[in-house]
């Protein structure tokens, strides 16, 4: 054998490496006790509750901090640092009575002035915290007495407590905010959660460890939580068959449908505060006629994109709100995909021959965006409208979108989605379709201008009678869902999945994910 | 000598002033604005100026560009616009990694092309050769995501060996390893036999075996001794694109390493990581294409530079 030699090394060199992956491996189900680990698609920005978020950071901040008042599963307001509030008659006072005895993780005790301080730390303008903006409405804060707390607001404030239960005012430690600067305290946070910051190293995990004096820590079985960020779908989903990830938050719709076939797994397919569709400036032809937006509802099969692109973990919108956000009303009016009616809706609109229009379509921010609008535009195609799709980087896209006064504005249509963590009405509708928020000032970028609706939500947010607040959404959903400033064709809903090992995860509608009542069994 | 360290010291101070212009520029013209993208679509133009404001990003470009060479050359990379924090640190844990696979990458492509490739050139044409060919084409031929998760379904779902996810043991880096080396290694499987096939037609190689050496002598000490400079100079070139091109296999394997960090900081149009790691890695790979030219002239005393 001339290459006797050669062959042997090439061997060993194989065998080598073959031995060496043998080795030590934390491979296949380590024995974790109780400590979970929690797959998430991405690095949150930081951990700092009152700084900028992703959905990942939103469901550490439940766990790391407290807040006055929660949701629950059907966005219901419930009691939490605050154990009963009240509002002065004249709407302009909200009191909340703090529970006694609690402390922060650094020791500080969880008073009113701790509550105070986290507000005016959120306030500060120096600080940049955009989602402060939800409690603009508030003018002063008074620490009453050690455990009471009052927040008192210029005009009556409808939607005050569903924004306390929001992540953005969670309550975090003023010793360990006034030590540190916005920039440390987002790396190294202190709230008073029912359960404490261990560790972060960036692109490899985040680590919290159970709170035992928190008063929910009897709740749960789960003493420490990983948050490991895997940004492949498919490594997430095989991580979740290896076992090495008890639950993951957060997967493309196809990987969960495929996992309900593993007996070992629950998928969760559960209702969310995010609604998609198609939303065009409705000061441009042909958009600004109320037939030609009615005949695109008609053209599209919105059952068929929910099946084919999101496989079943979404549902066909019938309403301008999301289940799941107060006053969420379904309306008796439905755009059945009808073709033929599309065609003469649009007639009548005096487009017999169709038109020719574009759609931006931004790439990585909504899930299947993209196969999603190609579709779309399938289907407007056999009515006669012709969609030329711009499809680009959400950077770009977010540019182009916001911030243009309506003269300079050069939207003639994009894919959109507004998810509402508030669970609240005034922050689905007001930002969105109010004539005084007309981009640059806020959210209102196609220039939907409607003097009844404007009163209406006026009227729901200056008012704490809930009744009163009610009636005026539920008259504000039917006016927009008649005018259709926005295409709705679909809500999103949580599709996440977890080893039937472990119980008690809360997927709330509020796009929220909670383990505090969490329990695990190996 | 000394003329040439001297030389190649300019040129590189003038790759990475040329190339940090280039990304400074290409990244800050980009449409996209950081402060939306950090406070996202539902924030308030007032907001934004906020941030604008506490980044410097309302600064004219050659006045950010040079308040970021004057922080760098202190040794400070700046401060992350998405999620302040300190870019240094996250930069010096995350550019290790990389190399660490870029390497290990090449190490087994070394180890495994080379006497794959010597092997196939001796038995040229028979069935050990066929079938080292045909999986070399293979390796060049499949996407890497593929037989990424093709080997996350094999090593870790089916037999458990290796770990899918997470970061910190050797075994985190045995599947990133080879799912980097695939195509290096297929390639130096190619280019050492096609080498060795010519030179084994050599006149010198035909010297060799006639005044009697071993057949083992004639390949190792004759004929590739005379291919290492050629394959040194493609395992340079690979080496660079390896530094560089670990993104794929970084995001399948949750790798956290540079490639998927600086992919994930262009998205969010946060300056600071992509200036900051795409400087790293052009040091990294002026620095490898340096030591190539020197190992030119160990393997090959007709070198000079003069």
């Amino acid at each position: 054998m001339r290459n006797g030699k050669f062959s042997s090394a090439l061997w060993l060199v194989l065998v080598a490496l073959l031995v060496l992956s043998f080795g030590p491996s934390s491979g296949a189900g380590p024995a974790r006790g109780t400590k979970i680990v929690v797959g998430i698609d991405t690095d949150p920005p930081s951990l700092d509750a009152h700084s900028n978020t992703n959905l990942a950071s939103d469901i550490m901040f439940a766990h790391l901090y407290d807040r006055l008042v929660m949701f629950d599963m059907r966005s219901n307001i419930v009691p939490q640092l605050a154990t009963e509030w009240s509002v002065s008659s004249n709407g302009l006072t909200w009191t909340f009575k703090l529970r006694r005895g609690h402390k922060f993780h650094d020791g500080t005790p969880v008073n009113a002035a701790a509550v105070k301080a986290s507000f005016e730390r959120l306030f500060d303008p120096r600080n940049p915290f955009s989602r402060r903006t939800i409690f603009e409405m508030i003018k002063r804060i008074d620490a009453v007495d050690e455990n009471t707390v009052a927040f008192t607001t210029d005009k009556p404030f409808g939607a005050m407590l569903n924004n306390m239960a929001n992540p953005t005012a969670s309550i975090v430690s003023p010793t360990a905010a006034a030590k540190q600067d916005v920039s440390t305290f987002g790396r190294f946070p202190v709230g008073s959660g029912p359960f404490f910051f261990r560790e972060w190293l960036r692109g490899t995990r985040i680590v919290l460890q159970k709170n035992p004096a928190h008063w929910l820590a009897s709740q749960t079985n789960v003493t420490e939580i990983e948050f490991r960020p895997i940004p492949d779908d498919a490594a997430r989903a095989i991580g979740l068959e290896t076992g090495e990830l008890d639950f993951v938050t957060t997967i493309a719709p196809q990987e969960a449908k495929r996992l309900t076939n593993n007996p070992n797994m629950v998928v969760y397919n559960l209702p969310r505060s995010r609604i998609q569709g198609l939303y065009p400036n409705v000061t441009k032809k042909p958009w600004s006629d109320v037939r030609v937006r009615q005949a695109m509802a008609h053209a599209i099969d919105n059952k068929a994109i929910v099946d084919t692109f999101l496989s079943g973990f979404a549902r066909v919108a019938d309403s301008p709100l999301a289940p799941g956000v107060f006053p969420y009303k379904p309306q008796a009016v439905r755009y059945n995909y009808d073709p033929e009616r599309a065609k003469r809706l649009l007639a009548e609109a005096g487009y017999p021959n169709g038109f020719s229009s574009s759609m931006w379509v931004p790439v990585g921010t909504y899930a299947a965006a993209q196969q999603i609008s190609e579709a779309v535009a399938e289907m407007l195609k056999k009515v006669g409208i012709n969609l030329k799709l711009e499809v680009m980087e959400s950077a770009q896209w977010l540019v182009l979108l916001r911030s243009k006064p309506q003269a300079e504005s050069t939207l003639e249509m994009t894919y959109y989605g507004w998810g509402t963590q508030t669970g609240e009405a005034d922050y689905a509708l007001r930002l969105v379709f109010h004539s005084d928020n007309f981009a640059p000032k806020c959210c209102n970028r196609n220039y939907y201008s409607n003097k009844e609706l404007d009163g209406l939500l006026d009227k729901a947010l200056g008012t704490t009678n809930v009744a009163e607040r009610r009636a005026a959404y539920e008259r504000a959903q039917e006016i927009l869902w008649r005018d259709l400033p926005w295409i709705w064709i679909f809500t999103v809903n949580h599709s996440a999945v977890g080893n039937k090992a472990l119980t008690g995860v809360n997927l709330l509608p509020v796009e929220l994910i909670h383990f505090r009542d969490a329990n695990i069994s190996r | 000598m000394l003329a040439f360290l001297m030389r190649r010291t300019v040129e590189g101070l003038l790759t990475i002033v040329g190339l940090s212009l280039l990304v400074f520029f290409s990244l800050h013209l980009a449409p996209g604005d950081p402060a939306a993208l950090i406070a996202g679509d539902q924030a308030r133009e007032e907001e934004l100026v906020v941030i604008r404001q506490r980044y410097g990003l309302n600064d004219s470009l050659p006045v950010q560009y040079v308040n970021w060479v004057l922080r760098v050359a202190r040794g400070d990379f700046g401060y992350s616009h998405w999620g302040e924090r300190p870019v240094g640190p996250d930069l010096a844990r995350a550019f290790p990694i990389s190399m660490g696979l870029a390497f290990g990458g090449l190490i087994v492509a070394v180890l495994l092309g080379i006497p794959a490739g010597v092997i196939a050139a001796v038995r040229r044409d028979g069935l050990l050769d066929l079938s080292i060919m045909g999986m070399a084409v293979a390796g060049m031929s499949m996407p890497v995501f593929w037989v990424a998760l093709l080997m996350l379904l094999l090593f870790s779902l089916r037999l458990g060996w290796l770990p899918s996810s997470g970061w910190g043991t050797f075994s985190h880096y045995i599947l990133p390893i080879f799912s980097v080396s695939l195509a290096s290694l297929a390639l130096l499987a190619r280019m050492t036999r096609s080498l060795m096939v010519e030179l084994l037609l050599e006149d010198f190689v035909r010297t060799a075996r006639a005044k009697g050496l071993a057949s083992r002598a004639v390949f190792y000490k004759h004929a590739l001794r005379n291919a290492l400079p050629s394959l040194v100079t493609v395992i340079g070139l690979r080496l660079g694109l390896l530094v560089g091109g670990a993104v794929i296999t970084e995001t399948v394997f949750a790798v956290p390493g540079l490639g998927r960090m600086i992919v994930q900081a262009v998205n969010q149009r946060d300056f600071p990581i992509v200036q900051g790691g795409v400087l790293l890695i052009a040091l990294a790979v002026i620095a490898i294409n340096f030591a190539v030219d020197l190992l030119y002239l160990v393997l090959d005393p007709r070198i000079r530079y003069a």
